[in-house]
């Protein structure tokens, strides 16, 4: 049987601010925690930052290694990777 | 960020997407060796960083020496404004890309000799009639687009290695261009008039 996992929604559908986390439940118990919680940053990255950041991790940061994994050039991924540090750097800045 | 590299469109405008270090700076050089026989050969000069004229004399010294200078100043041009602007920039890939993106320029020898029109003067041009003058308008366009293509190849080479964006972007290309063509025009000078 083919479940359907949903994606967790970062952004408020009505007014676009960063949604926070209200309840967690237990999936085995079904016990209920509810709160006030920030999603962590790195939610609020697409499914392809994230691969670059997964990616960027498995390499040891050697961005040579990516260019060569990736079929890109060198500059294409530091460029990348230096709007993903500035996207960051921005949702960061966001949350204080 | 993954474009298909079998996209001939993004190979022919914006190679640097797919290379970088040596292999570009191969492959660039590579094009800028091409410029020597293709000079001889068509008759052409390099004589500025975004310059090529087909004037028939072209001696091995000259067109070596346009060369070499056409592509060392554009690409320590860009390099600066590059680094101008505090982008994270290497002189491998500027050069390697500054060096390739001539590949349209290079090309430009074909139609620029084949419709070369007959006649030495501004006047003598004026005056072309018939089928000489519809000949003069179709070489113009057709050296136009391989202008045109030249210019959006140098400047993805400039976007890709400054990874500037924005005004930022337009200032610092249209500030390494006009750089990189007054060097280059100065220096032609300098270095043919101390040999020849």
């Amino acid at each position: 049987m083919n479940q359907k996992i949903s994606k967790l929604p970062v952004k408020c559908p009505s007014c676009a601010s960063g949604l926070a986390v209200q309840s967690l439940v237990c999936p085995d118990c079904e016990t209920t925690v509810a709160g006030l919680y920030d999603l962590p940053v790195l939610l609020f990255l697409s499914d392809e930052e994230l691969t670059f950041i997964f990616q960027f991790v498995k390499n040891s940061g050697s961005l040579k290694q990516m260019s060569k994994e990736m079929g890109l050039s060198y500059p294409t991924i530091r460029n990348y990777l230096n709007d993903l540090i500035e996207k960051l750097n921005q949702l960061e800045h966001e949350r204080e | 960020m993954k474009e298909n590299r079998n996209n001939i469109f993004v190979w022919l405008t914006n190679p640097f997407h797919f290379w970088g270090g040596s292999k570009l700076l191969t492959a660039g050089i590579v094009v800028l060796i091409l410029h020597i026989p293709a000079g001889l050969l068509f008759g052409a000069r390099f004589d500025g960083a975004i310059d090529m004229h087909i004037s028939f004399d072209v001696s091995l010294l000259q067109v070596t020496t346009d060369v070499i200078i056409a592509w060392l100043s554009m690409a320590v041009s860009f390099y600066a404004v590059a680094k101008l602007f505090k982008a994270p920039a290497r002189f491998i890939d500027i050069a390697g890309a500054t060096a390739l993106a001539r590949l349209p320029l290079l090309l430009s020898v074909i139609p620029g000799y084949l419709f070369v029109p007959d006649a030495a003067t501004v006047e003598e041009i004026l005056a072309l009639e018939g089928i000489d003058f519809y000949l003069l308008i179709a070489g113009s366009v057709i050296i136009m687009a391989f202008v045109i293509w030249f210019f959006i190849v140098l400047f993805n080479a400039f976007k890709i290695n400054s990874n500037l964006k924005g005004r930022k972007l337009a200032t610092g290309f249209i500030l390494g261009v006009l750089v990189a063509e007054i060097v280059s025009l100065l220096l032609i000078r300098e270095v043919l008039s101390g040999i020849v």
